[in-house]
């Protein structure tokens, strides 16, 4: 299991990873993430909406209503130039983070 | 069935938003229980159980609402990065522009006095550029100096911008955004010529009547390609080069853990 630091600070980089492929509601993408990270990450909607609408306000993501497939109204978000901008050296600074831990981890190991 | 919207409106009954914005939050919200409902039932959850469920999510934060009201409005991010990356460069590079465009009329005015311009006639334009028009020269050296100084201004703002991780449009915004200062003296020089006003500030440039920069245009027109097109295209000079690469790093190690 995950810590929670280190799920708040990797919150964005799950966020804008699922919502480079297409444009989703906030349900959607707190499923997507928790499928995807198999429930290693798990959002809630307290935990979720905060950071959507702070990532908009950043100019990371916008928003628009549209009918889900469901049939409901839902609001959606998408992309913007500036999240696929900020994506890029995210990823990178978290695989480096990673890499730089698991040299750790193999230094205390032997 | 529970009628979200009316749970999340009572949660957001207390908080800063105003009514439009707790309306819109609370349909938002109220889709996202819904859909978690119709899941945990689809899961084999009975629905009294999967309400449940849903309202503990509703719960789990009993400042929801601040947290809420927080990210959307007073962020302090939200403001920070707006202001970093556009209105701290632009304002600066404006004032820059400002104190460039005031510092070349003084001394055009200092020269034209010492070549012989009356005192008094260095305020009224349509004088001082009869009276000095022998000293198109001088005009030239001037207006070409101010435009030799554009691209690193235009530069300047855009290079600030790209560092604090802008995109390439908010680069090009910050750059050219001395060009507010222009097109107002363009709009005021244009009005004063219209009304056959005297023109006190900024004499030094290639204006109509005279406009013997640009005899082929009409005064507007002189006007509008000496304070608004070629500014512009100097300005834009500087800026292209910083429209490659991508943003600095910070704001991302900032957002990490």
């Amino acid at each position: 299991m995950i810590g929670s630091n280190i799920k708040r600070g990797s919150s964005e980089l799950a966020i804008l990873s699922v919502l480079a492929e297409h444009p989703l509601h906030g349900y959607e993408i707190a499923r997507r993430i928790e499928s995807r990270t198999r429930s290693a990450l798990r959002f809630t909607l307290a935990s979720i909406y905060p950071l959507l609408y702070r990532m908009e306000s950043r100019g990371w993501v916008s928003s628009f209503w549209q009918e889900a497939p469901t049939g409901s109204t839902r609001r959606y978000y998408r992309l913007t130039a500036a999240g696929r901008k900020k994506l890029v050296p995210l990823r990178e600074e978290w695989k480096e983070l990673f890499r730089a831990l698991e040299r750790l981890a193999e230094a205390h190991l032997d | 069935m529970t009628d979200w919207r009316s749970e999340v409106l009572r949660r957001l009954a207390c908080s800063k938003f105003s009514a439009a914005e707790r309306e819109e939050i609370a349909r938002e919200l109220a889709g996202y229980l819904e859909d978690y409902c119709q899941d945990a039932c689809k899961s084999g959850l009975e629905e009294p159980a999967a309400a449940q469920a849903a309202s503990d999510e509703l719960d789990e934060d009993k400042d929801l609402d601040a947290h809420l009201y927080l990210a959307r409005k007073e962020h302090p991010m939200n403001v920070n990065i707006r202001t970093r990356q556009f209105w701290l460069p632009a304002v600066t590079v404006f004032l820059a522009g400002a104190f460039v465009l005031a510092g070349f009329h003084a001394l055009a005015v200092r020269v034209y006095r010492a070549y012989g311009a009356e005192e008094g006639a260095v305020h009224s334009y349509a004088s001082l550029m009869h009276s000095v028009i022998w000293q198109d020269s001088a005009a030239w050296m001037f207006y070409l100096g101010w435009l030799y100084v554009l691209p690193f201004l235009g530069a300047a703002g855009a290079y600030w911008s790209r560092r604090k991780g802008a995109v390439p449009s908010v680069r090009i915004a910050t750059g050219l955004f001395p060009v507010v200062l222009f097109t107002a003296i363009f709009l005021g020089q244009l009005g004063a010529i219209q009304n056959g006003a005297s023109l006190p500030f900024l004499s030094m440039f290639p204006l109509p009547p005279s406009h013997l920069f640009f005899p082929f245009l009409s005064p507007a027109g002189s006007l509008f390609l000496s304070w608004i097109l070629i500014p512009c295209a100097a300005l834009l000079l500087g800026v292209l080069p910083c429209l490659w690469g991508t943003p600095a790093r910070q704001d991302a190690v900032a957002s990490m853990i």
